[in-house]
Formats: structure tokens, C-alpha cells, sequence
């Protein structure tokens, strides 16, 4: 066999048709490739529309009781206003803390206690009365 | 009944018969018009990938990236006759890319197989002289597929690769001494 029958030969080889099936599957490949290609853009546009038409249809959600759940809650003031009988005057009690002299000892095991302050304001404003109780 | 038989007729001659309104449907997005295309084409491709590749399913997958290469770079193609220049270039370099992620079946195997079959039919000589072509460097392979079996020009092999035809002639050179070998190794075994 010489080189010219073997190139030949191949040559032969090289033309011989190849099934049509195999041609159609890679255009099918190529062509749904392409197509998959094409579709997120509707795919984004239904889903837009989707969203579109959920947020008209769907109903507003009732909103929650204003008021009591999301106020904070309001700590009362130590103060109280009292009304004496003779001489109507507010009067703020108030919470204050006697600093303690340096020889007072606090005895141990016992619970240290807050002495009460009330404060007694008058009509005259230069005029304040401190009760202090124990 | 026979304005729209003629009509239809006119209408397949326009997409069928003028390359380059096929190819400015395809590029403005008409896939019908590109699958005519890929039909115009498609044994240049596949056959040209199965004889670089060697297995017919490796070459429908270089087919499938060379016509989507097509489809995307289609605005770059001004004229139809540019095409199939274009087509060999890409199934060359696609082939390439997909030759260096597989590894093929060792040819030699094959050909132990082949010298089995007795006596050395003519289907069994040209099933040798393809894995012949399988031995061969995949430069050399590509250099003897478009010039001895798409029958390019020297020029046009080489515009194909991307080198010289001084080259190319070398590299085919080389391959037809190395085929022959194989050939006669063969034949001298079935004597």
C-alpha cells in the first residue's frame, strides 16, 4: 500500500456520511442552549408580575394596638402630692439617701434602710419643710 | 391556492438561498434561521471534530460550543463566505480545549484489537489508518485532517492553526513518515 492509496483511503473514511441523528441532536443541544439563554428575562418578568399582583391583591395586615404593648412602661415617681386639711400644699415625698457620717458604722447581717424624706412645699416658695422620719 | 404555493415558495428561496439574510436573521435573534445555518455547516464541523477528537461523542460537544461560539459572534461576520474559515479555526481550537480535559483511549490498545481481526479487511485497513491518525501529535493531526481530508490549502491550514505554512508543511510532513510507519508495522503483521 503506498502513500497515495492509504491518504486516499482515508480520505474515503473521512467522507463517509455520518448519521443524520447525530447531527440533529447537537442543532437540538445548540438550539435548546439558546433558548435556556433567552428565558431568564421572562423569567424575571413573571416573577415581577407575580410580586406585582401578590402586593395589590393581597390585604393590608391590621396594625398592631398603639398603646399599651409598645409604650414603656411608666415608672411612678416617688412623689406624692398630699393635701394637708389647714393649709393645702402639695407635698413631694422623695427618696433621698443620707450620706453616711464617716464613725457610723452599718451592723453587719442587717439590711441597710433608707431613711424617708418627705418634703412639704408651701404656698410661699421660700418656704420648704423637710420631714425626715426613720 | 397557487399565489400561496408560490408564495411560500418565494418566502423558503429567501431564507434558504441568500446566505447572507439568513445570517442578519439569525443575528437579530431568529433561531430558525440559525438552525439553517448550523445545517449549512454542521458536517464541516462535526466531521472535522471527530477526525481531531477521535470519539463522536467529544466532537458533538466541541460542535455544540463551536455553533453557540457561531450564535454570539455572529455580529462579527460581515459576509457568509467568511463562515466556514471562521468554523475551522474555532472547531480547532475548541477541539484542543476539549482533547486537553479528556484523555482519550490509548490508541495502541486499539490497534492491538485491530490486528486481532484476520484477515486485514478494508474496513479493518481504514480503521487502522484512523487510529494512525490518533498516534499523531495533536499539531500534526490537525495539519493532516484540514489539508489531506478537508482539502484546505496550505495557506488556509495555516491560518487555521495560527502559524506559518512553512510550518504546516513540516508538521504534514512528518505525520504522513510517522503514519506510514504505524501502516507498514501493521500491514508487515498481518503478511
Amino acid at each position: 500500500m503506498n502513500e497515495e492509496d492509504w491518504v486516499e483511503l482515508l480520505r474515503e473514511a473521512h467522507r463517509e456520511p455520518i448519521d443524520p441523528a447525530h447531527y440533529a441532536a447537537v442543532r437540538a443541544r445548540v438550539l435548546s442552549e439558546l433558548g435556556r439563554e433567552r428565558r431568564p428575562a421572562w423569567r424575571w418578568a413573571w416573577a415581577l408580575a407575580v410580586v406585582a399582583v401578590v402586593a395589590a391583591v393581597a390585604p393590608m395586615p391590621h396594625p398592631a394596638p398603639v398603646g399599651q404593648a409598645l409604650r414603656p412602661a411608666i415608672v411612678p415617681e416617688a412623689t406624692a402630692r398630699v393635701y394637708g386639711p389647714a393649709a393645702p400644699a402639695p407635698v413631694a415625698v422623695v427618696g433621698h439617701r443620707r450620706r453616711p457620717s464617716r464613725h457610723e458604722g452599718r451592723p453587719k447581717g442587717l439590711p441597710h434602710q433608707e431613711p424617708v424624706v418627705i418634703k412639704l412645699l408651701t404656698d410661699d416658695p421660700n418656704v420648704v419643710i423637710y420631714w425626715i422620719g426613720e | 391556492m397557487r399565489t400561496l404555493a408560490l408564495a411560500a415558495k418565494v418566502g423558503s428561496m429567501d431564507s434558504s438561498d441568500d446566505p447572507s439574510r439568513t445570517i442578519a436573521a439569525a443575528r437579530a435573534g431568529d433561531l430558525a434561521a440559525f438552525d439553517l445555518l448550523m445545517r449549512q455547516h454542521q458536517r464541516l464541523v462535526l466531521a472535522t471534530a471527530l477526525r481531531l477528537l477521535g470519539s463522536l461523542e467529544d466532537a458533538q460537544d466541541a460542535s455544540q460550543e463551536v455553533f453557540l461560539k457561531l450564535y454570539r459572534n455572529l455580529g462579527k461576520l460581515e459576509r457568509s463566505d467568511n463562515i466556514p474559515a471562521w468554523l475551522y479555526r474555532v472547531t480547532v481550537n475548541v477541539c484542543h480545549d476539549i482533547g486537553r480535559k479528556r484523555r482519550a483511549t490509548a490508541p495502541v490498545e486499539e490497534a492491538e484489537a485491530v490486528a486481532a481481526c484476520d484477515p486485514p479487511d478494508h474496513a479493518g485497513r481504514r480503521r487502522a489508518l484512523m487510529l494512525s491518525l490518533r498516534r499523531l501529535s495533536e499539531r500534526e493531526r490537525v495539519a493532516v485532517v484540514l489539508r489531506d481530508l478537508e482539502g484546505l490549502s496550505t495557506g488556509e491550514v495555516a491560518r487555521a492553526m495560527g502559524s506559518s505554512e512553512a510550518t504546516v508543511r513540516s508538521q504534514i510532513s512528518q505525520a504522513r513518515v510517522k503514519m506510514r510507519e504505524f501502516l507498514e508495522r501493521y500491514f508487515r503483521r498481518r503478511v
